[in-house]
C-alpha cells in the first residue's frame, strides 16, 4: 500500500483528473471504493493514570460514483464511518469541467490539496495517521491531536497540470463555519498549492491556506494561516518522504495559537507483495488560551498484499509527549487492518 | 381444310418467327441479369465482410459465451445506422478481444498506448501491491475462470511492468469444436 506521492497526490485530490481505478458500468458511469476493517489495542498513561481499550469493527466503507460526460466529470463519494458516529456521509461531491490545455474548474465539496498523507486508508503506508495520537481512547492532548491540516471543503477550485507540474487555487468555506458566506460577517478560505516533479524520483509540494474566521457571529477565531510543504524521493524499492506544516490562529487581540508539525517516513518494498514502513512524526503547539503541548510518534508498520485488491496492515506505534497541564503522556498502540478495494 | 391448315400454321409460324427473333435478345438479357446478380452478390459479399469485420469482437465474445455454456441469441432489428453505431462502439470497447491488438503490449509501453491499442479497461484498480501502481483487467467474464477471456496489465510509473494476455487459443478451440 502506498501513498500517491507528490504530483499524483496533488492531481488526485484536485479532483481535476479522471478516476484512476474503477469498475466501468457504461461509457458514462463507473464505481470504485473500499471496505476498511481493523482490530486495534491502545495503552495510555497520562502521568500515572492508565487506560486501555480494544476495538474491532468496520472503520470505513466508501463507494464512489464516477460520472464522465466529457468534458464534464463528476464524483460522489458516499461513505460510512462506523467509528465516527455510525453515520453515512457524503464525503465528496463535485463536478469538474476539463479544458483541453490541462486546466479544470471544480465546484462542490472536495478534499483539501494540503497534506502528504492520503485521506483514505487505501492510500496510506500504515494504519494510523502521523498527527493523531490515540485510536481507541480519548486523546491525551487538548488541542494538538490530529494536527493542523484540513480535510474537506466546499467551494470552487481551479487547477492546471502538466506531466511535471501541478497548480491549484480554491475559494472555499472556512473550517470555522460550514458554508461559504458572503454577508457582513464573512467567513471564507483561500487555498493555493503547487507541485513539481524535479526529476530522478524527487517531487516537491508546497501549499498555503488562509481562513477568514467568523468570530463576530459566534465563530471560534478571527483568522488563521496554514503552510504545508513536503518532498518525496522514490528510488528502486524505497520511498522517502519529509513534511513540515505550520499553522497560526488569531483568536482576536493578542491571543494567538501556533502549531508546527512534521514527519519523516521511509517505506521499503522487500517483495512484490510486502513492504515495511518506518515513520517519525511530531506535533508541537503553543496556545495563549490552552498552554503548550507536544508529542513525538514512532510508527513501524508492515503491509502484505494478498492480491491487488486485498491488503493486510500490521502496525505498532508509540507516542511520547506532554499535555497542556504538564502531564507526561505515553501511548502504545497496535493494530491489524484489512482493506478490500475495488 | 387448307384454310384450317393455314389458320393453324399461322400461329405456329408466328411463334417460330418470334422465337427466332427473341432468342438472341433473351440470351443478352440473361447475361445482363447474371451480370447484375453477380454485381449485387459482390456488393452483398463486401457488405457482409464489412459487417463480419466490425462484429468480430462480438463473435469472439459469443464463442466465449458458448464455451461457458451460456446461451445468447441476440436479434438486431434496428436500422443500419444504429447497427453501425453499435459496431463502432463494440470496436471501441472490445478491440482487446482481438489477439493481434495485444501484439504491441510489452513491458515499457505507456498506459496511454495500452488504452489506444486495447481500449479502456472494463475494470481497473489502484493496486495495493507495493511495486505496482495500477492494474487493468480486460475480461469477458469474471465468473467463469476456465473459459472466459481474461487479460491483466500491471503498471508502475505509467508504464507496463507485467502482462498476462488472454488465452485466445482456448477460444479458437472452442470455436472449432462448435
Amino acid at each position: 500500500m502506498k501513498n500517491k506521492i507528490a504530483l499524483a497526490t496533488a492531481a488526485l485530490v484536485a479532483g481535476s483528473s479522471f478516476s484512476t481505478a474503477e469498475i466501468v458500468i457504461n461509457d458514462f458511469l463507473s464505481f470504485e471504493g473500499f471496505i476498511d476493517m481493523s482490530y486495534s489495542h491502545t495503552e495510555q498513561d497520562v502521568d500515572g493514570d492508565t487506560e486501555s481499550d480494544n476495538s474491532f469493527g468496520i472503520d470505513q466503507v466508501e463507494i464512489s460514483w464516477l460520472f464522465d460526460f466529457d468534458p464534464v466529470t463528476a464524483q460522489i463519494d458516499l461513505a460510512y464511518e462506523g467509528s465516527d458516529g455510525d453515520s453515512g456521509i457524503v464525503e465528496q461531491a463535485f463536478a469538474t469541467y476539463h479544458f483541453d490545455n490541462g486546466g479544470a474548474v471544480t465546484a462542490g465539496r472536495f478534499a483539501s490539496m494540503l497534506g502528504f498523507e492520503a485521506f483514505e486508508p487505501t492510500g496510506l503506508y500504515q494504519y494510523s495517521f502521523a498527527y493523531n495520537d490515540a485510536e481507541d481512547v480519548p486523546s491525551g492532548f487538548a488541542f494538538i491531536s490530529g494536527g493542523v491540516l484540513p480535510l474537506y471543503d466546499q467551494g470552487v477550485k481551479i487547477t492546471y497540470e502538466t506531466d511535471t507540474s501541478f497548480f491549484g487555487l480554491s475559494l472555499i468555506d472556512s473550517v470555522d463555519v460550514g458554508r461559504l458566506n458572503g454577508d457582513g460577517a464573512s467567513d471564507f478560505g483561500i487555498e493555493a498549492a503547487a507541485a513539481f516533479d524535479l526529476g530522478n524520483g524527487v517531487s516537491w509540494f508546497g501549499g498555503i491556506r488562509y481562513d477568514e474566521g467568523n468570530d463576530n457571529t459566534g465563530g471560534f477565531y478571527d483568522d488563521s494561516i496554514t503552510l504545508d510543504t513536503y518532498i518525496t524521493f522514490e528510488t528502486g524499492a524505497w520511498i522517502f518522504a519529509a513534511e513540515l506544516a505550520y499553522q497560526e490562529i488569531d483568536f482576536g487581540g493578542s491571543v494567538d495559537q501556533e502549531i508546527i508539525q512534521g514527519l519523516l517516513m521511509a517505506n521499503f518494498a522487500y517483495s512484490d507483495a510486502a513492504s515495511v514502513t518506518g515513520r517519525v512524526s511530531f506535533v508541537d503547539g503553543d496556545s495563549d488560551l490552552l498552554g503548550e503541548e507536544d508529542f513525538v510518534k514512532f510508527t513501524l508498520a508492515h503491509g502484505y498484499a494478498f492480491t491487488d485488491n486485498l491488503f493486510l496492515v500490521n502496525e505498532v506505534s508509540y507516542v511520547d509527549g506532554e499535555d497542556a497541564a504538564d502531564n507526561d503522556v505515553e501511548e502504545l498502540h497496535g493494530a491489524v487492518e484489512l482493506i478490500f478495494s475495488f | 381444310m387448307r384454310i384450317r391448315l393455314t389458320k393453324a400454321a399461322t400461329p405456329l409460324a408466328l411463334v417460330g418467327l418470334f422465337a427466332c427473333l427473341v432468342s438472341p435478345l433473351s440470351a443478352d438479357s440473361d447475361a445482363e441479369r447474371i451480370a447484375q446478380l453477380e454485381k449485387r452478390l459482390m456488393a452483398l459479399e463486401a457488405r457482409l465482410a464489412e459487417q463480419e469485420q466490425e462484429t468480430k469482437e462480438v463473435k469472439v465474445l459469443a464463442a466465449s459465451s458458448a464455451a461457458t455454456g451460456g446461451q445468447t441469441s441476440p436479434r438486431f432489428t434496428a436500422n443500419p445506422l444504429a447497427l453501425d453505431i453499435m459496431a463502432n462502439s463494440a470496436w471501441r470497447n472490445l478491440r482487446w478481444t482481438q489477439e493481434e491488438q495485444w501484439a504491441g503490449i510489452v513491458k515499457g509501453v505507456t498506459e496511454e498506448r495500452v488504452v489506444e491499442l486495447l481500449g479502456y479497461p472494463p475494470r481497473s484498480v489502484d493496486s495495493l501491491k507495493p511495486r505496482v501502481d495500477r492494474v487493468f483487467w480486460y475480461e469477458t467474464s469474471i465468473r467463469d475462470r476456465e473459459n472466459a477471456l481474461k487479460g491483466k496489465i500491471s503498471f508502475k510509473d505509467g508504464k507496463v511492468i507485467a502482462v498476462k494476455k488472454p488465452n485466445f487459443a482456448a477460444v479458437k478451440q472452442a470455436l472449432q469444436s462448435r
